[in-house]
């Protein structure tokens, strides 16, 4: 046989291999996911702990998550993600996520998901153990706490993604994720993101608006907290081993403005030491109340250690500075971390 | 490269329909790669073997590959295409599965194959899904990437640094690995193809 002729003997060959190949892989192609999937972890925090709400705080002493993920009939999907700490306060660990997602069928990455959700503002946990100030500072709180930037809110939301191009929108209640209910005439947000994602980098403008009518009589003032708006601005980039990112944020409360940023960064060295990386995030947050602005900083430094795969090692230190004296904020806080996920 | 195995390249690539043979293929103690999945450089070995011989191999392998195992019992089917969560633990004991998968490849071993994708688990856990974002991992191509890499000799640091690059950069979704009717692509180097 010439080369011709044992080329198309090959090619005759592999025609019907190739055909049992693809009759064998059909259902193999897509998501392979199983139908429930579970998992948690323990955390354990060590050292001058800042537990004070309101100021980027690292939790409590044992913090515990139980994560829970089913998919249901027709395309919909349950999430949960709850847990316990002794430090609930209106933004703890107790109801982090709990809610329905359907994903239309046919489409890319269009879901819309109804319970406890994430608020689409930015983004949220920062790298290090303590918390970015501005989206973990109670605003007004002279007196009571009147308006987060939460994380976990009761609500409709729906995400979307064309190309690099994502945006999230939801509609929800004001209400505090540690009451396990909805409040009845509660003040209400709606919520937006818009971000593009590409290779490595992400941006996002989010905006938030207030509605309600909820007005509350300070000392000097009234504040009408259906007039709030708040406005950020998220960039992340991540490049092999480095990732740096920030986010900018401008909250408007009937008037009275405050604003605050971060600045955050990791950088993996594992050619150094196999599961170490090191960690940074600087803090800022102007505070406008009835008195004079307020200004609060804080430098955080950490290194995460993985022991195993299961089991990570923190140390933080924190440093903080402002112009105005606050109980739950100054001086500095070494902090030591334990996360074991199971 | 020899006539046949250029002849074979460029005919066989351009209609798109080359059969999928997960692994390069061992000739007189050498790696040998197909054409279209493997490294052009390392196909000299090719020229040794009789063209008969090389037929006849080729249509030896072609049914095995319905399993896609290999001379080792290494099966990269038994991995998933594409999996995507936000649970942590989950997220770990898949890329534990992988690892456990890409020790047994050519050129790998349980050592070196050991927490090779503890740099992604950070990134993923410590970057993405902290940010209320989805992990989404495609094994099979992470593991045809620790294979690759460690078949052309490159260090165990650099794979696991290799493998969040890809990541970061998207690359494992557009790698033919995913798609069994088309076979394995070569890595692209974190382009979209």
């Amino acid at each position: 046989m010439n080369r011709i002729v044992r080329l198309v003997v090959l090619f005759f060959a592999m025609m019907p291999a190739q055909a049992l190949v693809r009759g064998a892989d059909q259902t193999d192609t897509g998501k392979d996911e199983p139908a429930f999937t579970w998992g948690g972890e323990i955390r354990f925090h060590g050292g001058a702990l800042n537990s004070d709400e309101g100021f980027g705080r690292t939790g409590g002493s044992v913090e515990t998550r139980l994560f829970l993920d089913a998919s249901m009939p027709a395309h919909f999907k349950f999430f949960a993600e709850v847990g316990s700490g002794n430090e609930q306060g209106a933004d703890d660990p107790g109801l982090e996520r709990l809610y329905v997602q359907y994903s239309a069928p046919g489409a890319k990455d269009f879901n819309v998901s109804a319970g406890w959700i994430r608020l689409p503002f930015g983004r949220w946990d920062a790298f290090t153990l303590s918390r970015p100030l501005v989206k973990d500072r109670q605003f007004f709180n002279d007196s009571q706490a009147f308006f987060q930037l939460r994380r976990t809110s009761a609500g409709v939301g729906l995400h979307d993604s064309i190309g690099p191009f994502e945006i999230d929108l939801a509609y929800v209640s004001r209400a505090p994720t540690d009451e396990f209910q909805l409040a009845q005439g509660a003040s209400h947000d709606a919520v937006g993101r818009l971000g593009y994602r590409h290779a490595g980098f992400s941006a996002g403008v989010s905006y938030l608006q207030g509605f309600g009518d909820d007005r509350i009589d300070t000392a000097t003032a009234s504040v009408d907290l259906g007039n709030i708006t708040s406005c950020g601005l998220d960039l992340e980039l991540s490049r092999g081993a480095f990732t740096f990112g920030g986010e900018g944020v401008i909250v408007d409360i009937d008037g009275r403005t405050s604003r605050g940023y971060y600045l955050q960064g990791s950088y993996d060295l594992s050619s150094f030491a196999r599961g170490l990386r090191l960690l940074g995030k600087y803090d800022v947050l102007h505070e406008d109340t009835d008195g004079s602005t307020q200004l609060f900083r804080r430098v955080t430094l950490g290194a995460r250690y993985s022991l195993r795969r299961d089991l990570d090692l923190d140390l933080e230190i924190d440093q903080d500075y402002t112009n105005h004296k606050v109980r739950g904020f100054g001086g500095s806080h070494l902090i030591l971390g334990l996360r074991y996920r199971f | 490269m020899c006539r046949l195995c250029k002849l074979m390249a460029s005919g066989l690539q351009e209609t798109g329909k080359m059969m999928c043979v997960l692994f390069p293929l061992r000739f007189e103690g050498r790696v040998v790669y197909f054409p279209g999945w493997g490294v052009g450089e390392n196909m000299t070995g090719i020229g040794l073997i009789g063209r008969r011989a090389l037929l006849a191999a080729l249509l030896v392998i072609v049914p095995p590959a319905v399993g896609a195992g290999t001379p080792d019992g290494v099966d990269l089917l038994t991995l998933p295409v594409r999996i995507d969560t936000k649970v942590p633990a989950f997220l770990e004991e898949r890329l534990a599965d992988i690892e456990k998968v890409a020790s047994a490849l050519p050129q790998m071993d349980r050592k070196k194959a050991y927490l090779i994708t503890l740099p992604l688990q950070n990134y993923l856990e410590d970057v993405v899904l902290s940010d209320n974002r989805p992990a989404i991992l495609y094994p099979r191509a992470i593991a045809w990437v620790i294979g690759q890499q460690a078949a052309l000799g490159t260090s165990k640091k650099e794979i696991a640094r290799l493998l969040v690059t890809y990541y970061q950069r998207d690359a494992y979704s557009a790698m033919h690995v995913n798609d069994p009717a088309h076979g394995v692509s070569e890595a692209t180097g974190g382009r979209q193809e």
